[in-house]
């Protein structure tokens, strides 16, 4: 059993922003989503009991993310989107509207999964967790996540040829190519 | 969808990222060459895995950096012993609170304002209603609250499953309590939660051991061979009773969110 060390938390936060992303669908919602996962980590000394904090984190912000939607979802909702909200905000795309699409479809396609199947495929796929960390971070089996994150996979990749479809018919559309492994 | 299907579908998402033994790999391929649609199924598993390490390259904006630097700047040092305060939820504190609760209902009784203890004790008393449903897709709460507080759904992570509920009143209140009892129950060991959630205003807090968890403090302490633990959701007094259930796992529950 050792202790977190706070210090080598920033590392992360890249990745975890990544996960947040593709949990909530949005990049502002992403940016809170971590800053309220750091701040429930570093709000007192915590002991990793035979995790790595990658993994750790994970399990925070997963805690924190099903926790703020549950709340959310007693909130009165807004309609329609302010301009602030639409504001590209990923520095590596700002200028290159194109990337930058691409990159908010991949992520809106993740968040429109199942929760099970998002879960599992942020877990192993974004945040780089081992299927058997990403079954202890998430309370399942091994096995169970491995066939939610193939068919997380399989549901992203048909979604994405459709949408793929869609902008090859529509001269107007931007959708870069993907390339192939 | 077969077992068979699933154990396939496993493999091939581990071949298709590169983490399926060597050992397995040729086996598989074989078994996936023989069908054009495990072909083309292991054909958008690498399409997915190529665009989602494509992600890698996005980072966290730089005013979300700062704020992160600024949050470990300010958490407090290292520490041992952290794990302590967990640890004193234990039997010999629990005693002690006891003695306060019991000084505590006394003093309520004279008052005739309601306690969390007697909110307790009827959420040991049996059902007398039906649980509230499982609510479609959702598998954080029930389709049950009161006044906007939602009673958790605990089944998946926890094996904690609704069972009963009752409804009481209690020095002009209303108190609402769901049933939940553990998949390994049996009849000589029947294990049992009575959550319940006291309406209107927030009781006054009994005392006993504090522990403090994402900033939330849950209040242990013991009455009449129970287990108790009461906390604060959104003003409301919420409470867990329970015999025979450690301290430790009502707090747990209890924080769970």
């Amino acid at each position: 059993m050792s202790a977190l060390d706070p210090q080598s938390l920033p590392r992360h936060a890249g990745r975890l922003y990544r996960a947040a992303w593709a949990l909530c669908g949005s990049p502002e919602d992403a940016q809170d989503l971590v800053q309220e996962t750091f701040a429930r980590v570093l709000a007192k000394p915590r002991l990793l009991r035979g995790q790595d904090e990658l993994a750790y984190l994970m399990r925070v912000l997963r805690n924190t993310f099903l926790t703020q939607r549950r709340t959310a979802s007693r909130r009165p909702q807004l309609s329609g989107a302010t301009l602030d909200q639409l504001e590209p905000v990923d520095p590596r795309t700002a200028d290159r509207p194109e990337e930058a699409a691409q990159t908010r479809e991949v992520f809106a396609t993740i968040a429109s999964l199942s929760e099970d199947h998002r879960l599992a495929l942020v877990a192993v796929d974004v945040v780089g967790l081992s299927y058997r960390e990403a079954a202890r971070v998430l309370g399942t089996r091994e096995a169970t996540i491995a066939t939610r994150v193939f068919r997380a996979r399989e549901r992203m990749a048909r979604e994405l040829d459709r949408e793929q479809a869609g902008e090859d018919r529509d001269p107007r559309g931007s959708l870069a190519q993907r390339g192939n492994p | 969808m077969s077992q068979e299907h699933d154990d396939i579908h496993a493999q091939m998402a581990a071949l298709a990222d590169g983490t399926l033994p060597a050992s397995r790999r040729d086996s598989l391929l074989a078994r996936i060459e023989s069908s054009p649609t495990l072909v083309a199924e292991l054909e958008r598993q690498r399409d997915s895995v190529a665009v989602l390490r494509s992600l890698e390259d996005v980072q966290a904006p730089p005013a979300l950096r700062r704020s992160v630097q600024a949050l470990v700047d300010r958490a407090p040092a290292r520490r041992r012993g952290v794990a302590l305060r967990w640890r004193l939820v234990g039997a010999g504190a629990l005693a002690l609170a006891g003695v306060l609760a019991f000084v505590l209902a006394l003093t309520a009784r004279t008052t005739g304002q309601p306690t969390v203890v007697q909110a307790a004790r009827l959420a040991l008393e049996p059902a007398t209603l039906a649980s509230p449903t499982e609510l479609p897709g959702n598998r954080d709460v029930l389709a049950g609250s009161v006044e906007g507080i939602a009673y958790p759904y605990w089944q998946r992570d926890f094996g904690w499953r609704a069972a009963g509920a009752r409804v009481d009143r209690l020095g002009g209140r209303t108190v609402t309590t769901v049933f939940y009892t553990h998949a390994n129950a049996t009849h000589a060991t029947p294990a049992r939660i009575g959550y319940a959630i006291v309406a209107g205003r927030a009781l006054a807090l009994p005392g006993g051991t504090v522990s403090t968890v994402h900033g939330i403090r849950f209040h242990t302490l013991a009455s009449a061979g129970a287990t108790i633990v009461t906390w604060r959701r959104s003003g409301h007094t919420c409470v867990l009773a329970a015999r025979g259930v450690p301290a430790p796992t009502l707090v747990r529950l209890a924080a769970w969110e």
